[in-house]
């Protein structure tokens, strides 16, 4: 009679649900060191400053607890950027000069989270009590 | 007249009464057609209006109406604020500004004690109040890197090891840049700072290096006197060991 509902159900909160989607993706397991330069008075600062704040939200840092973020403060005005050392041999350096933060971390996500190695699902087994039970519901 | 009062309230009118509808639904949707006339009379007395976009230029349709946009009312809540804010730049000796990353609340509260107990107040403002603050003053360039998060700490005492051994524990705020004694220092110059001694070791120190040539010529002089005694006193141990 009444037509199904089409279109969304949530509303996307513009820039920041972007960015959170791609904070969620943020897998910082390949990763042993982060550093973080930027020059307070510098004008492009703000997107160090962010991806900062960002990667140190302790959703993404429960990712991998032995990685170091180190934030570094320079003065001598000079672009900003984000040196991400691997694991394995390499690095990943973003000029963060004329980025945005989502660019940024789809990057990352990319070049960096995509080295994370899925995680094995170990087969739970399941007890004879709690397969009636199942069987109940 | 005032028995023809009386008489109209004596005479009681009383309304035919003729029920148009019983219950049941009434008709919206399919109404009867109208005789002519009434048609007519209808027609011609429907109101009608002159389109009120008849004469702008595609120029004025097109573009964003500018007076709808509300500017921000003036809050005089944020002027006492922002005052407040003023009255700590000028007061406090030293100021210093960080980058927030993320924090616990329990975490910002021991920042907040610790702070206190090095008698240094940390706020937060917002950039608003900050601008409201400082516009117009030496103080401006604050503006400049109060991107992002921020947090700033006042301290009536230009004490920067202090300020350095409190930062140290919270690895989360970033020292961005300090005001000293009024003056903007960036990171390098407050850890600069941090390594000169205070005034009493400098001013010995200054008074070493002043007396040196002297201390030297002196070294020089009683060089021979001194090996002298010096070899005397110990022959003199030597003599009472033997005994």
């Amino acid at each position: 009679m009444s037509i199904y509902y089409s279109g969304t159900f949530k509303r996307s909160s513009g820039v920041i649900s972007a960015i959170t989607k791609q904070l969620k993706k943020v897998n910082l397991k390949p990763v042993k060191k982060i550093q973080v330069q930027f020059d307070p008075f510098h004008p492009n600062a703000v997107t160090a400053r962010d991806f900062l704040f960002h990667i140190t939200t302790p959703k993404v840092l429960e990712s991998n607890l032995n990685c170091v973020i180190k934030p570094n403060v320079v003065c001598d005005r000079s672009e900003p950027e984000i040196k991400v050392d691997l694991l394995e041999k390499g690095s990943v350096k973003f000029l963060a000069n004329n980025l945005t933060v989502l660019e940024i971390l789809q990057q990352f996500n990319k070049h960096v989270s995509s080295l994370a190695k899925p995680e094995e699902e170990t087969p739970v087994q399941v007890t004879k009590l709690e397969k009636k039970r199942q069987k109940k519901r | 007249m005032a028995l023809a009062v009386r008489g109209i309230l004596r005479e009681r009118f009383y309304p035919v009464v003729q029920a148009k509808r019983f219950r049941g639904k009434i008709n919206i949707q399919r109404p009867k057609p109208l005789h002519f006339d009434r048609a007519v009379f209808t027609e011609l007395t429907k109101p009608w209006y002159l389109n009120p976009k008849r004469l702008k230029t595609p120029i004025e349709l097109c573009s964003k109406p500018t007076d709808k946009i509300i500017e921000d009312v003036d809050n005089p809540y944020q002027k006492i604020i922002a005052r407040e804010l003023r009255e700590r730049f000028d007061q406090s000796r030293l100021i210093a500004f960080y980058h927030r990353n993320s924090m616990n609340s329990d975490q910002q509260y021991k920042a907040y004690v610790a702070f206190i107990k090095a008698k240094m107040h940390i706020k937060t403002y917002g950039k608003k109040t900050l601008e409201m603050a400082v516009k117009d003053t030496k103080f401006e360039p604050v503006l400049d890197f109060y991107v992002s998060q921020n947090v700033m700490v006042f301290s009536p005492e230009p004490d920067i090891k202090q300020l350095l051994k409190v930062t140290k524990k919270f690895p989360q705020m970033v020292l961005l840049a300090a005001i000293f004694e009024g003056k903007f220092i960036s990171k390098d110059e407050v850890m600069e700072l941090h390594l000169i001694p205070n005034l009493q070791t400098a001013q010995a120190a200054l008074v070493q290096t002043l007396n040196s040539a002297t201390t030297t010529l002196t070294q020089q002089l009683n060089s021979h006197q001194n090996t002298l005694v010096s070899n005397l006193q110990e022959r003199v141990k030597q003599l009472e060991e033997h005994k």
